[in-house]
């Protein structure tokens, strides 16, 4: 009949009707930033889930390259040249290196706190390096070594 | 009182106006986009609206896709449209049992079979050691009054770690457990009433193949009982007959021993009677006689 603020149709007050749920289940997903992030928000351009399956994050799709580890030193810059350096690229290899280090440490069934001494440690290292010894040059006990 | 009589006319648009009346609450900023009211007398049908995405509409994109019957040609079934998935390379998602393995509480053991080839065993561990010496010697890690609180401190650390650190690790993944089984004891718990209810059924199957054996028992007793109390009764039936004929035989007896004593004491009673005295006297004569004969012979 009408669909007014006082009766309204049987199809609109079909419970669970989603074009009259307005509600949000976070209040960070009333402010619709998935709007400006559209463009880091979509798969890898070689992701196809009918040969890979579901998406996992921390793997690469594209074409198989060897590691760091197995590279020979002569071979270093035409390797570092055969990467993707775009910022897109960038963005993926620190996304899939954050999924790495969550599936090696916390996504499993015996979790423990050593991905947050790892964190610790290498806070820490970076703060010693780079601000305590500037501080203590001042207290050392020889000048030249 | 005028507005909540005249506020439904207008909705309605029987009471049209030139101007706009003041929503009552914010429910009117949500529901600003939903259709405009359609006139109830027409007969048409009502068109669906392009803003409001319906059911039908999600059907509409779902029919879209086509499930595949060919492929290379091989015949692809429902349950098998994916022939390209590479499970070799790419093999499926599993939780992992552990966290990969560490030395020192940081170091990943994966740095340790790298350098094992070209270094040995004791690589990683000279080259750490080395950067400390290497610290100290060129006075990046200045030697001031404060380092004996550090080397204490890492000390503490390490102990307390060693010590306390599995324990809470069992008591939060304890925490953890129960937690979730919450949620799985309830699907385990009805399987194992299913199992509970099933046992009793197959014991109560079990209990009907037996109702046979247990009439032929009843039989067997009753049959029991009766062959007894036949035998009770031809017994009764043996000793009523015995005791008759018994009586009978005693009866005879008795008249057959009162016969023979009654006829014993009359006759001796009778001699007795008759015995004179002369007789008697005689006869003690005559025994006199023979004991002098029997005593002058036997001399």
């Amino acid at each position: 009949m009408t669909d007014a603020w006082y009766s309204k149709t049987n199809e609109t007050i079909i419970p669970g009707n989603p074009d009259r749920i307005k509600a949000k289940w976070d209040p960070l997903q009333y402010l619709n930033l998935a709007q400006y992030l559209k463009v880091f928000n979509e798969y890898p351009r070689d992701f196809n889930p009918r040969v890979h399956g579901p998406y996992c994050p921390w793997r690469y799709y594209g074409k198989r390259d060897l590691s760091f580890g197995d590279v020979k030193l002569a071979d270093v810059p035409a390797w570092i040249a055969r990467r993707d350096k775009t910022p897109m690229g960038v963005y993926q290899g620190g996304i899939r290196t954050f999924w790495k280090f969550y599936r090696a440490y916390m996504d499993n069934k015996k979790p423990n706190l050593i991905w947050y001494t790892q964190i610790f440690v290498v806070a820490s290292l970076f703060n010693f390096i780079f601000y305590a010894i500037p501080d203590r040059k001042h207290y050392k006990w020889a000048k030249y070594h | 009182m005028f507005t909540k009589i005249t506020r439904p006319l207008i909705s309605n648009g029987s009471l049209p106006l030139s101007f706009v009346y003041r929503p009552l609450s914010i429910s009117s900023v949500f529901f600003k986009n939903t259709p405009s009211k359609t006139d109830d007398k027409s007969l048409v049908e009502k068109k669906t609206d392009e803003k409001i995405l319906r059911v039908e509409d999600s059907l509409k994109d779902l029919s879209s896709i086509k499930w595949r019957t060919e492929h290379n040609g091989k015949r692809l079934w429902p349950h098998d449209q994916w022939p390209e998935r590479d499970l070799v390379n790419f093999p499926p998602y599993k939780l992992r049992e552990a966290p990969n393995a560490v030395r020192w509480y940081c170091v990943p053991e994966s740095w340790f079979k790298f350098f094992y080839d070209k270094t040995g065993v004791t690589g990683p561990y000279m080259f750490f050691y080395g950067l400390i010496i290497y610290g100290f010697s060129k006075e990046y890690i200045v030697l001031w009054y404060d380092f004996t609180e550090y080397l204490i401190l890492a000390a503490a650390v390490i102990t307390v770690v060693k010590k306390v650190g599995p324990m809470v690790g069992d008591i939060f993944r304890g925490w953890h457990q129960e937690e979730v089984d919450r949620y799985t004891s309830v699907v385990n718990n009805s399987k194992a009433m299913a199992g509970k209810m099933l046992h009793g059924y197959e014991e109560s199957l079990e209990r009907a193949k037996s109702v046979g054996k247990l009439g032929d028992a009843r039989k067997d007793i009753i049959n029991m009982a009766l062959e007894t109390t036949y035998r009770e009764r031809m017994r009764t039936m043996y000793e009523a007959v015995k005791r008759r004929l018994d009586y009978q035989v005693a009866l005879q007896n008795a008249r057959k021993d009162f016969e023979r004593t009654n006829m014993i004491n009359w006759i001796t009673s009778e001699v007795k009677k008759s015995i004179t005295a002369k007789q008697e006297q005689d006869s003690l004569q005559a025994c006199l006689n023979q004991l002098r004969q029997m005593a002058s012979s036997s001399r």
